[in-house]
């Protein structure tokens, strides 16, 4: 009997032991769920995010577009002429016998999905510029253009018109020009469609192909251009950057310069968008938008002009850049430039006048 | 006796919530199973029409069989060499999300044999099946094995086109080919269709 408390005792003591134990296991175990659901949802959050990525870099990878929601393609009967809502598409007369277009069915088929993927691309570059012409891009598809099979051109055509008194520059139309093995090319398309995009502020040569090689390599993914040292300057016999007289005509065939301009032009204007930030260019065009001066220069847009904007849109003098790489070029405030323009147009009207007189 | 009854006690609190766990887990297992078993396999919407969908020629997804979108030779080899002039074209579509994909309809002119790729998480390209000769425009490939990924890419192998091509482009002077352009050709494909299975319950 005397055992008996004793015996309870350690009874109560071995079932509290046991349900303690019980209690630990429960909650062991349920921890154990709990953690694992944890784990298992950073796990699956993790494939999500590394599957988001991959589908990202593919993207930029293949340059993939969306189909656009609505091209407004309007296809003629004989498959001549198709527009859309940016394009007007034509096929040239040496492509009316070529295998692959001679029927109506193919030139409406072919010349349809082409604007399709041309709108895409539009959209596109309008991602990357965030303004678009106001003109539709007239594209015309050739088998053999100016003699060959390797150029295609983008061409503005402006018109010098007189507008209260002034001389301005006003853009009348934008074509396009490929021979068919180009035109495949997603590279070349988007480099042409880079010129139609920027051209119609008619830009100096070289800063044109700089911007149009910059679209193809950085955003179409094209191979035919890399960057170059900066510093290994190609000279004039003047001393100056080579890269300042290139015209940008490939019509008296390519030099030995040629290909060094493209990369070195493409490398002035990458490194400029490296040094300010993704919104620099836009920012650079909606400039030159706002004042329009560009239409009342009297010629082709000098580089002093250009260097102008582009420090506006950096926020710092970029002349001491440009002749730290052998470009000839002042730096010129908005009075010099409205004072350029007022003489330019008085030694205008003044020829127009002595013109009229002669008659 | 009252020990026993404490053990067996013990026992029947110990056992028994995880004796309504393991019924709970199999009942819902259980629905979960017949729920499968009780649904029928149809053939899914055209994952290309979702949106966020996109290709490298976009005339290639856009539903319509009348517009003809064309793969885009692969970027690499300098074009003005023979290795360039010989790379083949590529179609690839990537998709908004992960798909379990069963069936592809490719709609196609002139495309004779192709490599079909799945994109894996890691960026990789996974050979998925080898199509040597369509001789149909329409293709209805059935995946013997679904494949479940976020990309598809179509290597063009071969076209109807590329023995013409092959004669403008490469021209035999003294023994020796001179080549002067590509000689794969791009495959023209209206529209590239995408299907896994959907569930719908019995009715």
């Amino acid at each position: 009997m005397p055992n008996l408390p004793f015996t309870r005792n350690t009874k109560k003591s071995s079932w509290q032991v046991g349900r303690q134990l019980y209690y630990c296991w429960l909650m062991g175990l349920a921890w154990i769920f709990l953690t694992g659901c944890t784990i298992l949802q950073e796990l699956q959050e993790s494939n999500l995010k590394r599957q988001q990525e991959t589908r990202v870099r593919m993207k930029e990878r293949y340059v993939t577009f969306e189909a656009p929601d609505d091209t407004g393609v309007n296809v003629s009967g004989d498959g001549l002429e198709i527009d859309s809502v940016h394009y007007k598409l034509s096929f040239g007369p040496d492509l009316h016998q070529h295998p692959d277009y001679d029927t109506p069915t193919e030139r409406q088929q072919i010349g349809h999905g082409s604007l399709v993927f041309m709108e895409s691309l539009y959209q596109f570059l309008y991602r990357i510029f965030g303004f678009e012409p106001k003109h539709k891009i007239h594209v015309i598809l050739h088998d053999i253009y100016r003699g060959t099979k390797l150029m295609a051109t983008t061409t503005i055509h402006a018109q010098n018109r007189m507008q209260n008194g002034q001389i301005i520059k006003v853009i009348q139309g934008i074509e396009m020009n490929f021979p068919l093995n180009m035109f495949g090319e997603r590279p070349v398309r988007a480099h042409e469609l880079a010129h139609a995009f920027t051209n119609i502020y008619l830009l100096p040569a070289w800063f044109s192909e700089g911007i149009a090689v910059w679209v193809e390599v950085e955003y179409a993914k094209g191979k035919d251009h890399r960057s170059v040292d900066l510093n290994e300057i190609k000279l004039t016999l003047d001393g100056l950057n080579a890269a300042q007289e290139w015209s940008g005509d490939l019509d008296a065939g390519a030099d030995a310069l040629t290909q060094w301009r493209y990369n070195y032009c493409y490398t002035i204007v990458a490194e400029i968008k490296d040094r300010f930030g993704e919104d620099f260019y836009p920012k650079f065009f909606k400039l030159m938008e706002e004042d329009k001066l560009y239409q009342r220069l009297p010629g082709n847009m000098p580089t002093s002009f250009l260097v102008y904007y582009l420090s506006q849109a950096a926020g710092e003098d970029l002349v001491p850049f440009f002749q730290s790489l052998k470009f000839k070029i002042q730096k010129l405030s908005r009075d010099e430039i409205l004072k350029a323009i007022q003489q330019a147009n008085q030694t205008l009207r003044r020829q127009k006048r002595n013109d009229e007189s002669e008659e | 006796m009252n020990l026993k009854n404490n053990t067996l006690k013990l026992a029947v609190c110990q056992l028994l919530p995880i004796f309504v766990f393991c019924l709970l887990y199999f009942s819902l297992m259980g629905c979960k199973a017949l729920q499968v078993l009780a649904t029928s396999q149809e053939w899914s919407e055209n994952y290309t029409l979702m949106a966020g969908t996109t290709c490298n020629d976009p005339a290639m997804i856009d539903g319509n069989l009348e517009t003809i979108g064309e793969t885009k030779y692969l970027e690499g080899a300098s074009k003005q060499s023979v290795r360039g002039y010989m790379v083949p074209s590529e179609g690839v579509v990537i998709l908004p999300e992960s798909k379990s994909i069963n069936k592809l309809v490719i709609y196609s002119q002139n495309l004779q044999a192709f490599d079909l790729f799945a994109l894996e998480t890691n960026g990789n390209w996974k050979h998925v099946q080898e199509v040597k000769n369509m001789t149909e425009r329409q293709l209805t490939l059935n995946l013997r094995i679904p494949v479940y990924t976020s990309g598809l890419k179509i290597r063009v192998e071969k076209t109807s086109d590329d023995d013409a091509l092959r004669r403008q482009n490469i021209q035999k002077i003294r023994g020796v080919s001179m080549f002067s352009g590509h000689t794969k050709a791009l495959a023209k494909i209206s529209e590239i269709e995408i299907y896994g299975f959907v569930q719908s319950p019995v009715e």
